[in-house]
């Protein structure tokens, strides 16, 4: 259904478009990602989709951007931000970025409601699903980094 | 007036706030629900002027808010702001009484194009 080269670009523009307009955060797309942390705890959004294609899109970053993108849609203090609202925060992301991609997908196709990991060294896996897509971006030229993965069920 | 906001995010209820005051509907008083059980029972004990909903929610999702609304003969003004805002979708909501459909992302001014002439002729 997707191409190497539509689904990147159908993902960069999603998730631009997304940061940009909830959050005023312009992000920008790299090529190389940095590789995940061993040290830092990582939060991981996640929202699967079911019918005519089916697989996961993961919204990932660790918990100092977590916290940032939580206090950016609460409009609070990133110090003064709990968990449960980077979990729900997250969740959102992922859903937002999983719904906009949902609506590229022929009729039938589901949305699940978004669920959220978190970790150190954490590996995220969907059952009977594999990695189609990893896209990485930038925030603040640099300043920190996420990423976007799109699983396809085989 | 009384504007109801229904989403399983409190992220997403405050985001929503935030842009319809941007939008210039500060002066109005707004609602939050979690689900469409929560907003139903709020809209049973006060109505309000108008519903803006996400479709996908736990316990009862925005569709089916509607629906129990349509059935139960609650006329409100209805709307959704979801994610997943495909043409199927919106007809869907459409054909069953939705008055509009805002994609998240969104801006100020797709709440102001659909609100204000629906709260002018209030």
């Amino acid at each position: 259904m997707f191409t190497d080269e539509t689904l990147q670009a159908d993902i960069a523009k999603i998730t631009h478009d997304v940061f940009e307009t909830m959050l005023g955060m312009s992000v920008e797309r790299i090529e190389a990602a940095q590789a995940p942390s061993d040290t830092k705890m990582m939060y991981t959004g996640l929202v699967t989709v079911s019918g005519s294609w089916s697989g996961a899109i993961m919204l990932a970053c660790d918990a100092e951007l977590a916290r940032t993108i939580a206090s950016m849609m609460f409009g609070t203090e990133s110090s003064a931000t709990t968990d449960a609202e980077i979990n729900d925060a997250m969740g959102e992301m992922a859903n937002m970025i999983g719904g906009n991609f949902k609506s590229m997908i022929p009729p039938p196709v589901t949305l699940s409601l978004p669920s959220v990991a978190t970790g150190i060294k954490s590996v995220v896996r969907v059952p009977g699903c594999s990695e189609v897509g990893r896209y990485a971006f930038e925030f603040r030229a640099g300043e920190a980094q996420f990423t976007v993965c799109v699983l396809e069920h085989s | 007036m009384k504007i109801m906001i229904v989403d399983d995010s409190k992220a997403m209820r405050m985001i929503v706030m935030r842009t319809l005051r941007q939008a210039g509907f500060d002066g109005n008083t707004f609602i939050e629900a979690e689900n469409g059980a929560q907003a139903f029972t709020a809209i049973s004990a006060d109505m309000p002027d108008i519903v803006l909903c996400d479709w996908n929610m736990p316990e009862m999702n925005g569709l089916e808010l509607l629906q129990k609304l349509n059935t139960e003969q609650k006329k409100v003004k209805f709307g959704f702001v979801t994610s997943e805002a495909s043409p199927e979708m919106r007809e869907k909501a459409l054909a069953n009484g939705a008055l509009f459909l805002i994609g998240k992302p969104f801006t100020a001014e797709a709440f102001q194009g659909v609100l204000q002439p629906l709260l002018a002729a209030k």
